[in-house]
């Protein structure tokens, strides 16, 4: 197998506040809509921040009562979705990536508050020298039966694009023949106090509930959600020899670090555009070839800003020519899972030859001057599709989807 | 490699991973065998060290795993600069790997959380939290711009982050990586480690160790040095999706182990007569089960001079696997190997352990491994 072994994406599974499922999570982000409520999960103290994206169509349950954890029942939820159609039989040699921001932070929670000794561990299920990572990572792989190597990946934000990063150098390098890709993430009071105090969620204004605006002139912030994308990646050989057809083509991925700040990139976002550029570079693609850019967006003052001079810095003029969209005025912005679910949303795309629009655009910004999909969903012929990600310590991380067969 | 920054119980650098190796190996276990339970035995701890005289930013607050990691990292990248001298930033990258993470600023966080209500929570704590923080330090402190990546899970995503740094530098993505484990054990973390593993159970520890791996037309740019070659790292699976317990597992973990090996040693066109020591990643204790699983393979090395994790300063969970590979490239670049202590007598609970002369090393090369129930990751060097 050659290290330009092509990957394919043949699988596709989602848990957001959009749907428990691809087609709902399609269907929703089409018609534009919104997956925001008061959260309901824990007490919220009097926070100003109680509205989020809580995944809808599951009923999760605590890890207190079933020892596993939200984010892995997401998780295991999408991964399930996404080897639909994969055969049982080949599915010991199934490896999986899995990538998330805070990862089990349930479990952290319960382990710290119970001095690293709550009741179930003398049962020993689930061995503290492993990980609370790695119990995640088998509860995903239990769920799929993948007796392949797992891998968790924590790169903040733009962990489901990192996971698709390593996922498509493990088949390229010949190490895996299939991978379960993706990321998830799960609302929790303790992470909730810290995003919270951070002071980057929008707020409510007039008796409005708080909206997600993204590259909108008057944005004034983000809404956090949970949930799990996950992607069946498998090289080309692997994907003919059983039968597979190929929903996409994942042709290339580069992730980098900002090496700047730990809460905001360089106002000319450099190693954003360079994380971009290589990307397609390892694509083989030239910019100009892009047909649609799936934008980190946000809905932050900073960080959209600083993304729309990074696509400016890559397209040059050819930046008013791309269609551009952010998914994060409905979706939220999903933390660790954000990526991997506009990833499935990007696959869906190419397929159907439709971009979703971003929601809550009202008033142009001069500084985020893109050329946005707003105001329903645009039919173009897509054939590269560029997923951008960025996230809090300064983590980038980019993939490029293509219809099969066309990268270089 | 260009550059080795090992942080263990040993000390701080190459001469306190020379020590754990060559003066005083039965140090550890003298003190974790026949005392009693309490935290000061939980888990070996790297002594106390200035943290400034390794980085220029000065930051209020810095998490001991963070410390670690970036104490290591500027020991690493010494002999090559920092940043990395005439190379581009965005040539040069970071690949990471932890267990635990940040764990004594998210028991601090939540415990505020807890005390003080979630609307005093602190920014500036939080942004320890993260799994990432530590990565994100790193890239910001030395100016690694380029490729990055970041594993948290079992212990073996140390070798992970070895084997990520290794591919980024082949396929020329990266000019020079820094890649890594590290892992620092909380109080409270370390007395549930102790519990779980037993008290006569592996010696434990934390630590960190990163690697500067360079491509070769970069070290010769730059007129530099290698320690010793990073041949190649090798990862997979052992088809177990779940943990039975059946003796089926075992030889399913054991044949992941030797597949792994054979697949290492054919991309490197060396054979097993060309190995001259082997590092296991493991804490190696003679009835774990995972240990049985490997002894199969392992008795057709037995020739060979072995070193678990005990030689090289305890089990220090995700830097672990990069401490052996700092290891092996020490005795690989001396070309002698420490010979077995042997053990002479056991009295009222301490063992007696007697040092021999230390011997040639026959092989040019060191095969480094960790395995867990699911994956293998194997790593060989050369002189």
């Amino acid at each position: 197998m050659t290290d330009r072994t092509r990957v394919f994406v043949t699988g596709l599974g989602a848990a957001c506040c959009l749907g428990g499922s691809v087609p709902e999570f399609w269907q929703a982000l089409l018609e534009g809509r919104c997956g925001f409520r008061t959260i309901d999960r824990f007490e919220l103290e009097g926070s100003p921040y109680s509205t989020g994206g809580q995944v809808v169509g599951l009923s999760p349950t605590p890890f207190s009562e079933s020892g596993v954890s939200m984010g892995a029942q997401f998780a295991a939820h999408a991964a399930r979705q996404a080897v639909r159609d994969f055969p049982e039989g080949l599915r010991e040699g199934l490896a999986i990536v899995l990538a998330t921001n805070f990862g089990p932070s349930e479990a952290l929670e319960e382990l710290v508050d119970a001095d690293y000794a709550p009741p179930w561990a003398a049962t020993g299920r689930l061995r503290l020298h492993e990980g609370p990572f790695e119990w995640d990572l088998d509860q995903v792989a239990e769920a799929v039966g993948a007796g392949g190597e797992r891998v968790g990946i924590s790169l903040s934000c733009s962990s489901g694009n990192a996971a698709m990063a390593h996922a498509l150098a493990l088949l390229r390098s010949g190490h895996a023949g299939a991978v379960l890709a993706g990321a998830y993430d799960s609302i929790q009071k303790v992470v909730w106090a810290g995003l919270s105090c951070l002071r980057v969620m929008a707020l409510g204004t007039e008796g409005r509930q708080p909206r997600v605006r993204p590259f909108d002139l008057n944005r004034s912030g983000t809404i956090f959600s949970e949930g799990a994308g996950v992607l069946l990646l498998e090289s080309a050989e692997h994907a003919a020899r059983r039968g597979a057809v190929p929903l996409a083509e994942l042709a290339g991925a580069s992730s980098n670090n900002n090496a700047y700040h730990m809460t905001h990139a360089d106002q000319e976002g450099r190693a954003t555009a360079e994380a971009i550029q290589r990307a397609l570079q390892d694509a083989g693609i030239r910019p100009e070839a892009v047909s649609y850019v799936n934008a980190h967006g946000t809905g932050t003052k900073l960080n959209d800003a600083i993304e729309a001079r990074a696509f400016r810095a890559v397209f040059g003029e050819k930046v008013k020519d791309i269609p551009v969209t952010s998914l994060k005025g409905g979706l939220g912005h999903a933390m660790g899972a954000a990526s991997a679910l506009e990833a499935v949303a990007c696959v869906l795309a190419l397929r159907e030859g439709l971009i979703p629009p971003t929601i809550n655009y009202e008033t142009p910004d001069p500084e985020c001057s893109l050329n946005l999909v707003t105001g329903g969903p645009r039919q173009a012929d897509l054939r590269v599709v560029l997923n951008n990600s960025a996230g809090i310590g300064g983590g980038n991380a980019v993939t490029v989807l293509t219809k099969p067969g066309l990268a270089g | 490699m260009t550059g080795l920054g090992p942080v263990c119980p040993f000390g701080l650098g190459i001469e306190a991973l020379a020590t754990a190796l060559w003066d005083k190996p039965n140090r550890l276990r003298e003190l974790t065998i026949g005392k009693p339970e309490g935290p000061q035995a939980a888990v070996q701890r790297v002594p106390p060290f200035d943290l400034n005289s390794h980085v220029k930013a000065r930051r209020p607050y810095v998490d001991p795993h963070s410390a670690f990691a970036l104490a290591a990292g500027s020991l690493a990248l010494a002999p090559s600069g920092r940043p990395p001298q005439e190379l581009d930033p965005s040539a040069s990258g970071l690949a990471t790997g932890t267990v635990f993470g940040n764990a004594a600023s998210l028991e601090i966080f939540q415990q505020s959380v807890r005390g003080k209500g979630m609307r005093l929570a602190s920014p500036v704590l939080f942004q320890h939290c993260y799994p990432n923080t530590t990565n994100s330090l790193m890239s910001i402190e030395f100016g690694l711009r380029g490729f990055n990546q970041n594993f948290c899970g079992d212990p073996l995503c140390g070798g992970r982050a070895i084997q990520a740094g290794h591919e980024a530098v082949r396929a020329g993505m990266a000019d020079l990586m820094l890649a890594g484990g590290c892992d620092a054990l909380s109080e409270r973390l370390s007395i549930a480690l102790r519990r779980e593993c037993g008290r006569d159970g592996p010696i434990l520890s934390e630590g960190a160790c990163f690697l500067a791996l360079e491509s070769e037309q970069s070290v010769r740019r730059r007129g530099g040095k290698g320690v010793c070659e990073l041949v190649c790292v090798v990862s997979a699976g052992t088809g177990l999706a779940a943990r039975s317990g059946r003796a089926e597992d075992q030889m399913r973990i054991g044949a992941a182990i030797r597949s792994a090996i054979t697949r290492a040693l054919s991309q490197t066109n060396l054979w097993e007569g060309d190995l001259g020591a082997l590092f296991l990643a493991m804490p190696w204790s003679r009835n774990d089960p995972l240990c049985q699983a490997a002894k199969p393979t392992l008795d057709s090395f037995s020739q060979l001079p072995t070193f678990t994790a005990d030689e090289v300063g305890g089990y220090a969970f995700a830097a672990t696997f990069p401490l052996q590979c700092a290891a092996a490239a020490l005795l690989l670049n001396q070309r002698m190997v420490p010979s077995p202590m042997k053990l002479e007598k056991v009295e009222r609970g301490v063992e007696l352990w007697v040092e021999q002369p230390p011997a040639s090393m026959l092989g040019t090369a060191a095969l480094v491994l960790g395995w867990s129930a699911h994956s293998v990751v194997a790593a060989i060097l050369k002189a």
